[in-house]
């Protein structure tokens, strides 16, 4: 790179490059617009993957629906209290047609890991997704 | 993390790490009504948007889009804008290289970071799975939960998932109303009760909601 613009600031009286910004970093482009400032709440990737839950083949309650819970998904840096910057992107997640009837998805948030948990009205009914774990 | 920078912004949150890669915009258009946009959920993500008070309703077919990649359907009865959104180490910068700020992983090549790409998203909200809840009828907009108040000015919203049969399935929809600015969202199925009714009920969001602004 042959030059760069860079502004910094921080909380510190001792360090302030421009007195208008309190926290945080801005950067332009070439081009002179403002890509990242101050304000901006920019989301990170920290994994990305599939998974996999079976509703299981117990039934439970009138009319029966069937529960079931996936295995740990790894996500360093989440914890069961931290989803104002830790959060799990879901997709592909619907059942097919007559499997959505009561169905409930959920994320069970734990410390660097989730799970999901899964009802549905079919019985060992197995729902594939993929997730991206963010971090913003 | 053990080396490199993390930046906050004013209020705290997460502006810039060098532990996670970012996401950038890669293309931007329009789908008519019916029509469909293609996308690799592998390494994208589809926003969507309306400049109208409306719905926007449609579906996703997993492996549906050519070369088996996603699709997403258009239902929402109008044209809607979209947005799709990619990994930093999976885009080539489309801005000049030559300003700005650029960060790397290990491998030196693949890129965590960049001020060279054009356009890039600014997180509004992301909501988990199971956080919102629908009742009532799909027109009647009293008892659907709000995502979003605020300016809808370059505001899009994504979804995991989507599904809409007309008068029996709405699944991660949403209603953009131009009067109050707000996104509401919609999450209802009917059920029939023998010999003729049909009931709505609404759902929790099943997949992950996500509203972001895009920057530049």
């Amino acid at each position: 790179m042959e030059r760069v613009i860079l502004k910094v600031a921080l909380h510190t009286s001792s360090f302030k490059v421009l007195n208008y910004m309190s926290y945080g970093m801005q950067v332009f482009n070439a081009a002179g617009n403002l890509t990242l400032d101050t304000t901006y709440r920019v989301p990170g990737i920290v994994v990305i993957g599939s998974g996999s839950v079976n509703s299981g083949t117990t039934p439970s309650g009138t009319p029966a629906s069937y529960t079931g819970t996936s295995g740990n998904i790894s996500f360093p840096g989440m914890t069961p209290t931290n989803s104002a910057e830790f959060e799990v992107w879901i997709l592909d997640n619907i059942p097919s047609g007559g499997a959505w009837s009561v169905n409930q998805f959920t994320l069970n948030r734990g410390t660097n890991l989730f799970t999901v948990t899964f009802r549905t009205d079919t019985s060992n009914y197995t729902l594939n997704f993929d997730y991206i774990g963010m971090r913003f | 993390m053990g080396y490199g920078i993390e930046v906050y912004n004013e209020n705290g949150n997460l502006q810039f790490s060098t532990g996670q890669e970012s996401l950038t915009v890669i293309d931007t258009g329009t789908v008519a009504n019916t029509s469909a946009v293609d996308y690799n959920s592998a390494n994208e993500i589809l926003f969507v948007r309306r400049t109208t008070t409306g719905h926007i309703d449609g579906n996703t077919s997993k492996g549906g889009g050519a070369g088996g990649i996603d699709r997403w359907t258009n239902s929402s009865e109008a044209t809607v804008e979209y947005l799709l959104v990619k990994r930093t180490s999976q885009r080539a910068q489309d801005n000049s290289s030559t300003y700005g700020i650029k960060v790397f992983k290990s491998n030196g090549t693949s890129l965590q970071y960049s001020s060279g790409y054009s356009k890039g998203p600014k997180l509004i909200d992301i909501i988990p799975p199971g956080s919102t809840q629908s009742f009532g009828y799909p027109n009647d907009y009293t008892y659907k939960p709000v995502l979003y108040s605020g300016s809808l000015t370059d505001v899009w919203y994504g979804f995991g998932d989507m599904k809409f049969t007309l008068g029996t399935i709405i699944f991660q929809g949403t209603y953009w109303n131009y009067t109050a600015n707000t996104i509401q969202a919609l999450n209802q199925a009917t059920t029939f009760t023998y010999p003729n009714t049909y009931t709505w009920f609404g759902y929790p969001n099943i997949s992950t909601l996500f509203i972001l602004q895009r920057t530049t």
